[in-house]
Order: structure tokens, then sequence, then C-alpha cells
């Protein structure tokens, strides 16, 4: 017994080494004077005097903002359209709908990506901060639709059907009845196609042009200008502390929406 | 059919409700058909033609040069073959120390389970990047992890296995994908009947042999998933091989990318492409087939 949970802890303990360290320690080297341990000179502030003056670095950050709330903003329209369409009515094709609706979550980024690249480079379109936007969105739908899709089935039909009743016409049915109810799914999907597009790397490095998301700036730095990687310390950190804003934001809007 | 289709199909406004159903998803449609479909299957396509380098018209169609191209060259065989052992290495190692945690949350936690989950996906609130960011700085020859063991005396020169290579690639694809697998594991151990283990040690079996014989086979469903999980994005990887993989690192997707951005052949890279979408397809095609359709998307 005494043996088992000896490994027990082994294990576990690796594990959380293996998830937490690295993030840790490269918050620690954003405050160390240079990108190695032991720490020397704690704390100093040059690596994000350095990444303010980076040119590009603080408009890739608001550039992945850009995208991912253009992004969130179809993506859960989409996801409404898609969702109500699956879960209400018959058309025809539904079966090979949903099967499309899947597929993008099945293939790897860079199959989807290089298509995408070359088809809209073939309709003559530059690569740009439109490209990624709408690869972000192919990457998103199928998250927003299926969690609009378990929303729509939880959904009580007599409700609308009482709200017309009453002579409420089809756009206030759906506006005072349809969208709160539907409301915890819509921000649901909303957070999920954001980190989406927030998080994503691979699709974007893809499809950017001269205008970079955060990732892509960091991807291009640390594959073209390693000696300027340090200064990703300063960014990640900073990035980091706004994605915890944003989670938190988020939280309070999912909350606030079921109550 | 379910209930809602059902009301549908017997509604006097069924025609007008179809012609509704319509109109609502085709914007959905048409985003998946135009952005999704018709680029694969045009890549699909290109893999079977001939380009002119420059101005991008066909020269020949079809052809299998492209394919041709791939397999007769060592250098790619090599890291094709590469790629799919790196990726089967991810695939257990991940799903390996995922089911450890999960199956320790499970049976051996008895408060704040769903804390302790959150908790392992906190990493990654921020994102993919920084992970690999902070991996890029850690491994290397003068990296973090090498230049505090000099420090410390206890190598006199760097560890070759840390510095930027395909060891580097696993290792890190591992740390960050096994945080993500440990959900669908923990919910299928956590769904299992207690008095079916209960049963198996009073009949006498070891709690080792219990594992093997009830407790593993249940779990089985969260384990495929979670093989699925990790092993499409991994076998199409390419941006951890292009921050930590070095030279010797490099994989299958970066032989695509190159291809595309870099040499701008759209005919090879395509080939390749479809390569790489045909081995997926398998594996998709023999997990299902393993554990069907209905129980999978059931665990998702």
């Amino acid at each position: 017994m005494k043996k088992t949970n000896i490994l027990w802890a082994i294990v576990v303990i690796f594990a959380i080494i293996l998830a937490f360290s690295p993030i840790t320690i490269l918050f620690l080297l954003s405050l160390n004077d240079s990108p190695a341990l032991p720490l020397k000179n704690f704390p100093t502030t040059k690596w994000y005097e350095a990444l303010f003056q980076f040119p590009g670095a603080m408009e890739s950050i608001v550039n992945s903002l850009m995208v991912a709330g253009v992004t969130t903003l179809v993506a859960v329209v989409l996801g409404i359209c898609g969702g109500y369409a699956l879960v209400r009515t018959r058309f025809v094709g539904k079966s090979f709908f949903t099967g499309l609706l899947l597929m993008p979550m099945v293939v790897p980024y860079i199959i989807m990506g290089i298509s995408l690249l070359s088809f809209l480079l073939r309709l003559g379109m530059e690569p740009s901060l439109i490209t990624i936007i709408i690869g972000h969105i192919l990457l998103a739908i199928p998250y927003a639709t299926l969690v609009l899709t378990s929303r729509f089935i939880g959904f009580n039909i007599s409700l609308e059907e009482a709200a017309m009743d009453l002579g409420a016409d089809r756009l206030t049915t759906f506006r005072k009845i349809t969208l709160p109810l539907i409301m915890p799914g819509i921000i649901t999907a909303a957070i999920l196609s954001f980190i989406i597009s927030w998080e994503d790397v691979a699709m974007a490095v893809l499809l950017a042009g001269s205008q970079q998301t955060a990732p892509v700036f960091m991807f291009s730095l640390v594959t073209k200008l390693p000696k300027f990687v340090p200064i990703l310390t300063a960014m990640s950190t900073i990035m980091f502390a706004f994605a915890i804003v944003l989670a938190i934001l988020m939280r309070k809007a999912e909350r606030f929406s079921i109550s | 059919m379910n209930p809602r289709e059902k009301e549908a199909s017997q509604s006097p406004k069924t025609k007008k409700i179809e012609l509704r159903g319509i109109l609502l998803v085709v914007p959905t449609y048409l985003w998946l058909i135009v952005t999704f479909l018709i680029p694969v299957i045009s890549v699909l396509m290109l893999s079977f033609a001939e380009l002119h380098p420059v101005t991008k018209n066909i020269v020949s169609f079809p052809t299998m040069n492209n394919y041709l191209t791939l397999f007769t060259n060592l250098d790619y065989v090599v890291v094709l073959l590469r790629t799919l052992l790196l990726t089967v290495a991810v695939t257990i190692s991940s799903v390996g120390l995922a089911y450890a945690v999960a199956y320790f949350i499970t049976f051996k936690i008895l408060k704040n389970k769903y804390t302790i989950l959150l908790a392992f996906q906190a990493p990654y609130i921020a994102s993919y990047m920084m992970v690999l960011l902070a991996w890029r700085l850690l491994l290397g020859r003068s990296g973090v992890i090498n230049s505090l063991l000099m420090s410390m005396g206890l190598t006199s020169e760097p560890i070759e296995l840390l510095g930027y290579n395909a060891f580097s690639v696993w290792l890190v694809l591992t740390a960050t994908w096994f945080p993500w697998l440990i959900l669908p594991i923990f919910v299928s151990l956590e769904k299992i009947d207690r008095s079916l283990l209960e049963a198996s040690q009073d009949l006498g079996a070891s709690p080792f042999t219990t594992f093997l014989k009830v407790t593993f086979p249940l779990s089985l469903p969260g384990v495929f998933v979670a093989i699925l999980f990790v092993f499409i994005p991994t076998i199409g990887e390419f941006v951890a091989p292009a921050v930590v993989g070095g030279t010797t690192g490099l994989m299958f997707g970066n032989l695509i990318y190159d291809f595309f951005l870099k040499g701008f052949r759209w005919d090879i890279g395509s080939a390749f492409a479809v390569c790489l979408l045909c081995i997926v397809i398998l594996a998709v095609l023999v997990l299902f087939r393993k554990i069907g359709f209905e129980k999978l998307m059931e665990s998702l």
C-alpha cells in the first residue's frame, strides 16, 4: 500500500511539473535580466520596455482582438441559424449537412489551412487579417453550432407557441422569448469561438499576410529573428493577464445570462 | 427521428417550415462548402496535376508525378516515417499520462475533483504558442535547463538530448496535450458503476486484475476519444517542430508548409497533404469501428 502511494505521488507531481512549470518560468524570465536561470538582477522591466518599442508587437495584440471579435460575431450568428435549422426544421440534405459540419473537427489544421490559402489566392485575395478571419470562422462554426443545437434541443417549443397565440409576431417572439432562452448557449458559443480564434497559431500562420495576429507575430519572431525571443516573455505575460481578465468577464456574462 | 422532427413533419405548415429551414441553413452551409469542401476537393485535384511553377496554370492532368516525387525521394519518406513514429509516441505517452492523472483524480481524491480538473487546464488560458515559447526557452543547448544544470555543476557539457530535436518535439507535444486528455478519460472512469469493482474484488481478483479486466475495458470510450483528440492535431503538426524541432525534428506538416509557402509548388504540396489526409481518415475509421460512432459522440 505504501509503495503504490509513493508511485502515485511521483506520477502526479511529474504531471503537475510538466503542465505548470513552463508557464511559471516564462513569467519569471520576463522579469529577469537574461533568459536563463538562476535569476539575475531580478526584477527588471527591460523586456517590457523593449517590447513596447518593438515594431508590430502591440499592434499584433490589437489585431488578435479584432480577428477574435469578428470571428465570434459571425460564428455565433451562423451557429444560431445552423442550430435552429438542425433542430426545428426539415430540409433536403440534412445528414450531409451534419457530416459536413463535423468534418472540420477531424481534419488537421495544416490541410484546411493550405487548401483555403490556395483557394483564396486563386480567387485573387491577398493574405491579410480578412483571410485569417475567414479561416477562424471555419474553425469555430462546428463548435458554435453544436453548442446551440444542444440548447435548441432542450428548449420548450410551447413557450414560443404561447407567445404567438397571444398575438406576438415572429420577430417579437424571437426577441422576447427565443433569444433570452438560448442566451446561455450563445454566450458559451461566443466564448468557445473567441478562444479558438485567440489561441490559434497554425491556421493564422498559413493565412497571414503582412498584418499579424499575436501568435503569428510570436511564431515569426521565433523562426526568423531568434535573438529577439526574450521580449516575447514580456508579451506572453501581458497576453496571459489579458486572457485572465477576459475569462473573468466571460464567466460573469455566463452567470448573468443564466440567472 | 426525434420528437421535434416528428412535430415538424405532422404540422400543416410543413412546406413553409421547410423553406424557412433551407433559408436559415444556407449561410452556414455555404460557408462550410466554400471555405472547406471546395478548397479540400481542389487540393485533391491539384495533387494529380502539374502546375507551371510561376503562372500556376495546369500543365498536365492527370499525372501521378507528385506522388512519385514523395515516394521516390528518401528524404521525404524518412520525414513521413518520423512523423508517424512521433505521432504514435506522443499519442501513447500523452494518453498514458492523462490516464494516470484521471485515474488518480477519480479514485484517490474525494473532494474538489472538478476544481483539480479545471486547474489542469489553467495554463492554456493563454495560448498554445505561449506554451511552445516557454519550452523553446527551457530547451536548447544553452537553454534554461541546460544552463541551470551546468551552473549547478551537474554536467560539464550541455545535454544534447535537451537541445532542439525530435526528442524535444515528443516531450513538448506530450506536455502540451496530456492536460486536455484528462477530462474525457475522467468522464468515462467516473461513469463506471462502483459495485462492479467491488464485485470483482469480492470474487477474489487482485486490484491489478480488477483494473485490467473491469476498469480499463469500461473506460475505453474515453481513451478512444482522447486518442482522437491528440492524434489528429499531432500528425498535422508543423508549429511545434518549427519552434523546438531544430533540423532533425521536422515533421510532415513542415514539408507541406514549405511547399506551399516557400517553394510555391502547390502540386507537390497537395499530394503530400492528400497522403496526410488519407492517414487521418484511416485512423478515424479504425477508431470509429472499434467503438461505434454513437458511443463516441455520447462521450464527447
